[in-house]
Order: structure tokens, then sequence, then C-alpha cells
């Protein structure tokens, strides 16, 4: 065989691993089989055979397929991109199904067969174009296509976050689905995806030649007379097909599309048809072996287990293990910025963004709901609201200050607009912490929870530094480290929700950032941190200036490039640590506000420090009137409307262009 | 031949701004540098010459402290170069990278006066006399006419000169330059190293220029030095190294030499 | 109504109010609600326990002023004890989903709504102006603030510090001794152990086969009903055999692939509303479930909703549900 370049390659790596899968296969199936091959009972009902025959075999064939289906799609998003970390889970492709099928459990339940499909197909269609929109700017390198990715998936699973803590009662569902079970009581799905892989697989192999060549780069290969543009939308569609038929029979099964490809590619299949195939053959395989793995470990009477969720957490390492593969010469090409002109008084404009602030602070705190209905509060109305307006608002706008600014560090340090504090993995890490002290220590306390959350993400911090620290704090390794934490604490979380255990709720609540009775307290420590940590990033500006200009330029203008990159990282790190417990890890504020403030045209750096921490605190306080404006009595959570309203704004605000 | 005339008087150098011996430096396994060594002199242009790989580039960067060679000993005005403190350093050595950033956002003005940092550091405040520097080195590039727009909107030749601005802010007496005319159209070439020279000799500085292009080094370098698989081939003045015979040992490809037509200096080509 | 072809019985009265809800499925937001750790439960001797934790849970710290006592509840399963002490909250968090979830007993129309209870509003809350709040471990993050309003009481029925029906009757107890209706609380207990004892009887003539209790998640997925939980308790007090063995988590469900669902042999099976539309047209369709015994002889119950995490107004809603059928 051609493709055999190095001693395993794809084929034997395949045949270890379907004896692998025979071996598990034998001792899941073996009591099954015994008693199936025995004398038939008299019993009218069988209760072994039947599950045998039309629950574990199906169970098996549909994994196979499903492993094969996402295989192929990775094989093929990672040939159209030329970007080995492309995957179903890696650009959004899953989290967007995930999000369709949500809203249409909510206003369609009914859905079965193609209609699920449709469903899924457009929600998988919408999130993947959403971060090619978003990625266009860096040419789709394959940092900047996966981070877009991830705020994607993040922004989809906030959106799904609050309808669950609105509409609870879908709560369970929706997690089983989202954490992707391969469990069957008949052979009427697997014969339905069967029909659709064998649709489209054709046209993927067909794909394979022409998309070799688009390999080379489009220009060479337009060169050559194929319609490289085309053929890339072509090849994209069809593996959001695949991934989105997936999803829409057995839920989100993370990783697989991923992980199946880089083994293929590692066992040395080279030449994109050859990784195509291998990649299905491998992703098959690799998908059973888990399933059967699940089964044999878990045992009949464990608690329940979606091997979708099981992937995800075995998978996302893998992301750690790709990632020094691709760091080197994955940085975004040099491209102009937007044709905007840098204010002449950028000062001016972060004194305009305070002042906003502070006034928008002065409103939340006089208007709200009274007995008597909407409107301000004054005298003794004011003096009864008061102790419990305040505590929220000046958490908020710490928070959102504290937010901003982390934001601003990140994005000047990797000089990559999409970094932002959600990204990193100190705000996973924070939630991670939390979610342990509530499951396996069993606090119950705000300030123990608080606590944990500091802990956890200084925890983060310490683990991405020390990731971090061969290559000098380089940008890139900074948020690839960040990247694979968050996805591990995704995945976790959905283990922990799939069991329907109740406490998911509540960690649900953490997430979604509810800030109405943080206690004054929390308030009053958030607050004092933006009060600190602002003015120790001005003391820094110039390095804040400087350290964008990339490692050789600031090093030779005697910046002590490490230590800089270090003390600025601790700075944002520090400034999660303290904002995440109040306001959750999904209000994207860090992403939103410096954008914002660069799109204001303010620029220089400790004008852009001030205006960033203003901007969002402005961001938080708006959010914070709407979500207790919008649905009273309820108070929605702030951090998860503030990324609703805000995250549309910022994307309408990085594709527009202004006249110049 | 004035212009040979000119390199003769002014190869009469004091001592060496650098002393390398002896470098070695190994990457992967693979030697970029295997024993190079030579003086860089002093308030001259020097240009570094070789073929893709040769570590021209490499040498560059250890002598701007951004690598560290294995072994070997580089000196810099008679200082051994780790005892530097890296902002005195700064003060005396300019070093202009190959890639540059897109330096987004920043303006003209603003780039140059980050040049300065070596000056005020993190927490100094930013003088009059740093104002006063950020202006002339807009002034002698000529930058000055777009010193309000953004960098990042400049065309390539004109973006060069705002990054060697930079550079003159720094007011360093060396300047490290590694190609800094690579995708400049022709004019422009003339134009940047015409600039460089100009410092040269105009203000004393010491410069070390990366080069591809035999005959633009020849024609504004005053010393050359060429590597070869990590190995110093050739070190002396344009008229020792021009030769059709060292051209051929660097280059590994038979080439001509013969004097231009109109200036008489002497023009390489393949053959 | 739905096209398939199980008997699904006509109600009447308030009970009836969620029957109609074409959504939803069997998630009660309650069932997020109870409980916090996870502490491994074991039968101890029910009567001590009950008698020991109703002692410690007590603490009777307000002056029998019952009648004029305004209390906000953070829970249904205390709201719903209130009202059975004939003391309804004055605020309930989540009041908005009690009909669907709870449904009985109703839920006084002067309730006030106090928002989400992972943030309940505390604007509404003081304006309430109430003399105790009451939450649970799950909502105990908030205590620290609440306490500016009132004086805050945490009483928890799932912390798996004993099975759901018998904690729940020692919160009853508590419960009455806090709000200074002991009295109430005591004959509220024995008429609830009254009701069962009769049903036990009546069942026991009956000769009633095991059945296992569940929940659709999705077409593929239940929940079944298990120890510790509050709808075992209630079968073991009522004399009917549960069906589902193993021990389940501390709210009492566990969840399983409908497969699973085989290995309970001839049991019959009670299925708690709300069933997602999709779940039983797209199951009957497969082998699998249309050979279930409980399926093939038309043995299949849906019942109306009934708080599986609730105190002992639920827990004698299931009773009467489980005994009588869904017609009760």
């Amino acid at each position: 065989m051609s493709a055999l370049r190095q001693p395993i390659g794809p084929g034997a790596l395949s045949l270890g691993l379907l004896a692998a899968t025979l071996a598990t296969g034998v001792l899941v199936l073996l009591p099954a089989l015994r008693e199936a091959a025995g004398p038939l009972p008299v019993a009218a009902f069988d209760h072994d055979r039947m599950v045998l025959l039309h629950s574990t075999l199906p169970r098996l064939v549909m994994a196979l397929l499903c492993g094969a289906m996402l295989g192929l799609a990775g094989a093929l998003l990672q040939a159209a991109l030329g970007n080995p970390l492309a995957s179903p889970t890696t650009i959004g492709t899953d989290a967007g199904a995930r999000l369709a099928l949500a809203l249409a459990g909510l206003f369609a339940p009914a859905l079965y067969g193609w209609g699920r499909d449709l469903v899924a197909l457009a929600g998988a269609g919408a999130a993947t174009g959403l971060v090619f929109l978003l990625s266009r700017r860096q040419g789709f390198a394959a940092v900047s296509l996966v981070l877009a990715g991830l705020v994607v998936s993040l922004y989809a699973g906030a959106l799904a976050g609050l309808l669950t803590l609105v509409e609870d009662r879908y709560l369970a569902g929706l997690l089983i689905w989202g954490a992707g079970s391969l469990s069957q009581q008949s052979w009427e799905p697997a014969s339905g995806l069967a029909i659709r892989a064998a649709l489209l697989l054709p046209l993927a192999l067909l794909l394979a030649r022409p998309l070799q060549l688009v390999e080379l780069g489009e220009d060479a290969a337009r060169g050559l007379g194929v319609p490289a543009e085309r053929l890339r939308l072509l090849a994209i569609a069809l593996a959001v097909a695949l991934a989105a038929f997936v999803s829409a029979s057995v839920g989100v099964i993370g990783f697989v599309g991923l992980v199946a490809p880089a083994i293929a590619r590692a066992a040395g299949a080279t030449r994109v048809k050859n990784r195509l195939v291998w990649s299905a053959v491998l992703g098959g395989l690799i998908l059973l072996l888990t399933d059967l793995l699940v089964t044999l470990l878990a045992g009949p009477f464990a608690d329940f287990l979606p091997t979708g969720a099981v992937t995800a957490v075995l998978g996302s390492p893998i992301l750690l293990w790709l990632l020094p593969r691709v760091s080197r010469g994955s940085a975004p090409p040099i491209k102009p910025s937007d044709p905007e002109r840098a204010r002449r008084r950028p000062g001016r404009g972060a004194l305009v963004l305070a002042l906003l602030a502070l006034a928008a602070f002065a409103a939340a705190l006089l208007l709200g709901h009274a007995p008597g209905g909407w409107g301000l509060a004054t005298g003794a109305a004011l003096e009864a609201v008061l102790p419990f307006r305040w505590p929220r608002l000046l958490a908020s706008a710490g928070a959102g200050a504290l937010l901003g600014l982390a934001g601003l560090l990140l994005q000047r340090l990797t000089a990559n607009p999409m970094a932002s504090p959600e990204v990193v993995g100190v705000s996973a890490g924070a939630t991670f912490a939390m979610v342990l002290s509530v499951f396996l220590v069993g606090a119950a306390g705000a300030a123990s929870v608080t606590g944990a959350a500091l802990l956890g993400s200084l925890a983060a911090l310490l683990l991405v530094l020390v990731l971090a620290r061969r290559s000098g704090f380089a940008p890139e390794r900074v948020l690839l480290a960040g990247l694979a934490v968050n996805a591990l604490l995704d995945a976790v979380v959905v283990v922990l929700s799939a069991t329907g255990d109740p406490r998911a709720i509540q960690l649900l609540g953490w997430l979604a950032g509810f800030t109405a009775n943080v206690s004054p307290g929390s308030a009053l420590v958030v607050a004092a941190g933006a009060a600190v940590l602002v003015p120790l990033a001005l003391l820094l500006q110039r390095w804040l200036a400087l350290l964008p200009l990339g490692f050789p330029p600031a090093a030779a203008l005697g910046v002590p490039v490490p230590a800089a990159r270090a003390t600025l990282l601790a700075l944002s790190g520090l400034a999660v640590a303290l904002a995440t417990p109040v306001i959750g890890p999904l209000s994207f504020v860090g992403l939103m506000a410096p954008n914002i403030v660069r799109r204001l045209g303010i620029q220089a750096a400790g004008a852009a420090v001030l205006a960033s921490a203003a901007c969002g605190a402005l961001v938080l306080l708006v959010a914070d009137i709407a979500a207790n404006a919008l649905a009273h009595p309820l108070q929605l959570p702030t951090g998860l409307v503030a990324s609703l309203v805000g995250a549309p704004f910022l994307l309408w605000l990085l594709q527009s262009r202004k006249a110049a | 031949m004035p212009s040979l005339a000119f390199a003769a008087a002014a190869a009469v150098p004091a001592a060496p701004a650098f002393a390398v011996r002896d470098l070695h430096l190994a990457i992967g396994g693979r030697a970029i540098l295997d024993g190079v060594g030579f003086d860089l002199p002093a308030g001259q242009v020097t240009g570094i010459l070789g073929p893709n790989g040769s570590g021209k580039s490499t040498l560059l960067k250890v002598l701007a402290r951004q690598m560290q060679a294995d072994t070997g000993s580089v000196l810099f005005e008679g200082r051994v170069l780790e005892s530097w403190r890296s902002r005195d350093f700064a003060r005396r050595v300019g070093y202009l990278p190959q890639q540059l950033s897109a330096a987004a956002g920043l303006t003209v003005s603003e780039l140059v006066a980050l040049g300065r940092y070596p000056w005020h550091g993190a927490l100094g405040r930013f003088s009059a006399l740093d104002a006063e520097k950020a202006e002339a080195a807009r002034r002698i590039t000529g930058v000055e006419r777009f010193a309000d727009r953004l960098v990042d909107q400049l065309s390539g030749g004109e973006r060069q000169r705002v990054w060697i601005a930079m550079l003159i802010a720094q007011d360093a007496a060396c300047l490290l330059l590694d190609e800094p005319i690579s995708a400049l159209d022709v004019a422009v070439q003339i134009e940047v190293l015409d600039l460089v020279r100009r410092l040269a000799r105009q203000e004393g500085r010491t410069v070390a220029v990366v080069l591809h292009d035999i005959n633009m080094a020849a024609r504004f370098c005053d010393h050359l030095v060429a590597l070869r698989g990590g190995r110093l081939v050739a070190d002396g003045s344009v008229d020792d190294l021009v030769r059709a015979d060292l051209l051929e040992s660097i280059y590994a490809h038979p080439m001509t030499v013969i004097p231009h037509p109109e200036t008489g200096q002497r023009i390489a080509f393949p053959r | 109504m739905k096209a398939h072809s199980f008997r699904r019985p006509a109600h009447r009265g308030a009970a009836a109010v969620s029957l109609d809800d074409p959504q939803g499925r069997l998630a009660s937001r309650q069932q997020f609600l109870e409980g916090f750790q996870s502490v491994g439960t074991r039968q101890a001797s029910r009567r001590a326990v009950l008698a020991g934790l109703a002692a410690l849970l007590a603490a009777p710290v307000l002056p029998a002023r019952a009648a004029s006592l305004r209390v906000a509840v953070l829970d249904y399963a205390l709201a719903e004890t209130l009202i059975a002490l004939g003391l309804p909250p004055v605020g309930l968090s989540n009041a908005r989903g009690w009909s669907r979830w709870v449904v009985e007993p109703v839920l006084p129309a002067g309730t006030v709504d106090l928002g989400i209870d992972l943030a309940v509003n505390r604007e509404v809350l003081a304006s309430l102006k109430p003399d105790l709040i009451l939450t649970t471990d799950y909502v105990a993050q908030q205590e620290e603030a609440l306490s500016v309003i009132a004086p805050v009481k945490r009483l928890t029925i799932y912390d798996g510090s004993a099975p759901a029906l018998d904690k729940a009757k020692a919160v009853t107890l508590a419960l009455g001794d806090m709000v200074g209706l002991a009295a109430e609380a005591s004959r509220f207990l024995a008429e609830t152990e009254a009701d069962f004892a009769g049903r036990k009887q009546r069942n026991a003539v009956a000769g009633r086969r095991p059945v296992l209790v569940l929940s659709f998640m999705d077409a593929r997925h239940v929940r079944v009903y298990g120890r510790p939980g509050l709808a075992a308790g209630v079968l073991d007090a009522i004399g009917i055999s549960n069906a589902w063995k193993p021990e389940t988590n501390l709210w009492g469900f566990e969840t399983v692939p409908v497969e699973r669902l085989a290995q309970a042999g001839e049991a019959d099976i009670l299925v708690l509303d709300p069933v997602p539309p999709d779940a039983l047209p797209t199951l009957q369709r497969g082998p699998l479930w249309r050979e279930l015994p409980a399926v093939k002889r038309g043995r299949l119950t849906v019942l109306p909703p009934a708080l599986m995490f609730g105190a002992l107004p639920s827990a004698r809603r299931f009773a009467r549900f489980a005994t009588e059928g869904a017609s009760a």
C-alpha cells in the first residue's frame, strides 16, 4: 500500500484496534451470547435475547457508524482548511447542532427523522459559518479558527444554559442529548443514519483528489484548474452535514472527529484520500471500542454515563498533544488592521466611557421595580432598596472592569483580538474548583465557594504559566493551553450534568453569573480588586505598548520579555480570578470591552487600559439593568444576559468596516 | 573609483564594535554556526552575505542577544555580551528583525517613541529629551510627513523607514538590520539602504546588515562578511570579496564579475 | 390528545390543571432544588431517626403566633408542607411552576413569586415583610444576603441523611415546631400514616403486582425511582412492591436507557406526566418496547404529575395514584 510510509501504518493500526475491539466486544457480549445459544426458554418474554437483538447489536452498529462519520467529517475539515486542529468539536459545529436541537426540543418537541436532521443541520451550519466569519480576518489560521470555535461554542452553551435555567423542565433531556448517549432500542435510528452516510460517503471520496490540490494552497490549486474556493465550501458543507446527522440521532459525541484524523495522519496516512478513508475506519473503531469499554467498566448497575461525554473527557487532552505540532508556523499572517484612525485624544474617550459607566451605576441604583411599578425610587423607598441594589451593582461594575482589563492585557499580550479571559482557562479553573467543592466536599456557604474559585483560577493560572514557560510565555502557547483546559472542563461539566444530578443546576447558576444576591463583602472585594489592579496595569503601560510588536523588537529595546509577559499574565489571571465567582465564566465582557475600545479608536496603551476597564463596567451595568428589568420578578443572570446581548454586538463590531 | 577609495579610507578603524570569536550554535543536532569569528568594524556599514540557511540571520541574532550561542564569545565594546544589562545594551545596540509585526493600532510617531524605552524604562517619565530624540529620528528618516498615520497602513518602504526611525530614536550607536530590503522594489531598496549608509557616514554609527543581493551589498557597504554552511568564508573589503572565484565558493554557482559600464563599480551575476 | 393508546384518564378539578401541558419532560424543577450533600444512606431505626432529626431541626425560635406569621419559602417541599399545616407562604420562589410540577395542594392565589430560586428577588421579598425565610442546603449560598431581611432557617429533606419519606416526616414536625404549629404537624403526620396504613391493608387484600415508577427524559432515557427516594418510601408504606431493586441516588432516581427496563420483567409500569410527546410513539415502533410485558398487556399507566422530590403532601398524592390509578 502506497500510503504506508512509516512502519506502523493506518492499516496495521486499524487491525490492532479491531482486535482490541473484538476482544472487548466478546467480553461484553459473552453472557448474552451464551444465553442466546442455549435452548429457547419457554417463557414468552426472553428479555436477554430481546435486549441483545434490539438494543445491544444496534448500539454497536451505531457506534461504528457515528465514529466513522465523525472521523470522516474531521478529516474533510482538516483537508479543506489545511488545519490539523479543525474538527466538528473544535470549530463550533457540534455546539451549533446541540443548541438547535435544544431549541427544537423546546418549541417542536415531536420532531423526529429528517425533521431533527434539518434542525441539527441548520444549527451546525449557522455556528460553523459564524466561526468562519470570525476567523476570516486571520486567514483561518489554526489557532484563530479554534479560538473562534471555542467562543461560538461557549456562546451556544450560554444560550442553552439560559433556556435551561428559565425552562428547566427540559434540563435533563437536553443534558443527555448534549452528552451523546449511544443507547438504542431498535434498528430504526441505525438504519436511518446508515442511509444518510451512504448518501454522503461517495461525495466525500469524489472530493479527495481535488482536495489534495487545494492542500497545496489556494492559488496553486487555482493554477491547476481547481475551483478551490467552491471545493472547500463543498467539503466543509459535507463535513457539517455528517456531524449534524450524527448529532441529530445520538447527540453530541465530542472529539472523535479530531482524534481519528490526527491518529490516521500520525500513523502515516498522508494523502488526502488515505486520510479520509482511514479516519473513517479509525473513528468507527475508536468510538466502538470506547463504547464497549464504557459498558464493560461502568457495569450494568453503575451510574448512567453517556459515551459522548466520555470521548470528550478522553479527547480534550489530545488537543494538548496536538498543540506542539501546529504552533510553529501557524502564526496568523500579518493583515492590515481596520482602516480606522487612531484617536488624537484617546484619554478623552476613556474619560467618556468612565463617565457613562458612572451614570449607568447611578441610574441602576435609582431605577427599578418598586411595589408601585417600575420607576425611580426616592426617599424612603430608595432607602429600602439601596441595601439590595448597591452590592449587586458594585459587584457588576467591579467584575466588568476586571474582565475588561484582563481582556485588554491578554489581547495585547497575544496580539490576537479573539483572546479573552474566557479562553485562557482561568475562568474554567475557577469554575472547575467550584464544581469540585460542591460535588466532593459538599460546601454550601458562599465564602467557601468563592475561596475555591480563587484557588482554582490561581491554580489554572499557575498551570498555564508552567506549561507556557518553556516557550518564554509565547502567547499562542498560553491560548492553546487554556483552550485544552476549557475543553476538559466543558466535558466534565457535561458528564456531571448528564447523570441528572440536581446539583448540576446549581452549577449552571454559577456558569450563568447571578449577581442579584452577592454579599456586600464579596462586592467590596471585587471593587477593591479593580481599584488596585487597574492602576497597576497603568503603571505597566509601556510594556503593553511594546509587547505587541513581538519578541525580537521588544527584547531589542531592553524589555525583559518573559518576565514582562509573566507579570501581565499573572495580573490578568488575578483579575479573572476575582471576577469569575461573581459573574461566571460566560459573560464575554473580557472579549467585548477591548474590542469596543479598539473600534472607538482608543489605541494608546494607557488610555486603552482605562477605557477597557470602564467599558467592561459599563457593559455589565447595562446588562445588570436589563437582567432585572426584562422578566420581573425574575432576576436573570447578569453574566449570561451580557453575553447574549453583547455577543451579537461584538460580532457586528468585528465584521463591520467603518468608512475610512 | 570614488567609492572604493572611500572604503579604503574608512577601513582604518580603531577598536572593533563587535569582536566575534569561535561561535558554535546547533539546533536539533544541525550546526547553524560552526566556528565563526571576525571583527565588526566600528563606524562602518558591514554587509553579511551568504546563501539561504548559511546562518547569517542567526549570527545577527546572536549579536543582538536574541539568541545565545552554545560556545564561543562575543565582545561588544570590549565587554562580554552577557555582562551587559539589557537596557544598557539596548541604549547602545538597536536590532531590526526580518519579520516585523504589523504594529496594529500604532501611529508612526507612537511607534518611533517606543524606541525611547531603554532610556526611560517601564516606569520613567517620557521627558522632553525623549520627545526631542523621537522627533529628530522622524526628521532624519523622513517619516515626519506621515507621523500621524497608522503604521499598518503604510507601504512597505515607508514602514521599513518607520522601524529604522524607531532604532534611531533609540539613539543606539550600533544598528543590526536583518534583511531590511527584502520584499521591497528596487527604488525603495536603494532609498532604504541609502538612508542606512547616511546614518553611518554622517553620525558615525556602526551598522551590520544582512543582505541577499551581492550588488546592493557591494554598492552600500564598506565591509563584507560571507557565511556558508555556518562557517565564515570571507571577511574583507568590497574589493576583496567581489571576485568571481570567491563568489562562486560562497554561492556554489559559477559567477561572473564585470565592471559597471557607467559607474565602474564591480557587479556580479550568475553565469 | 396523544396518538398512542395508553390509558390516559380524565381528571377533575385543580389536579387536572397541568394535564394538557402539551410539552415538558419529567425533569421537575424541584428535582434540582433539593438536597445537597451526597452522603450515603443507610436505613436506621426509622422511629429513632425521626425523633432525633425532629429534635435537631426544630429549635423553635419564634413565638407561637402562627396565624399571623409571614413565611417566605425557597423550596416546593417546604411550601407544600406549610400549606398542609394551614399556613401558606406569603412568597415562594418559582411559584409560576407550581401548577406544572406540584399541582396539589393548590397554591393560594395571594402567594407572591420570588423569582428564580438561585437568586430570589430580594426587593420583592423585603416588600412582603416576612417574619421567617426558609431555605434548603441547595439555595444556602444566599443565606447571608437574605438574613438582612428576616431570620433564615434551613430545612433540607434531600440531604441523604435518611430515606426521603422518613426525612420528610421529620422535617414536617420540625417545621411545625418552628412556626408554632407543632400540634397541626403531629396531626398531619398521623393522618398521613393512617392513610398509608389503610392503603396498605387494601393493597394486601387486592394482591398488587410489583410496579416500576418512571419519568421519561427523552425517547431513549428514563428516570426510574427507587430507594431511598420518596416514591420508593411511599410504595413500601402502602404495601406495593417496587420492581426497581438497586439503590439509587439520594434523590431516589436513576437515569437509565430504556432497554434496562426489560430486567424488571412482569412489573406494571407507572409513568409520571409530563411525557415528551415523541417518546411513546417512537418507542412503540421498536419491538424491544412493544414486547415489554407491561406494554404488551396494557398495564402501563400514565399518571398526572406528582412531585417526586416533595414532602408529605406529594407523598400522599402519589400514594393515591399508585393505589387507585390515575383517576384517583
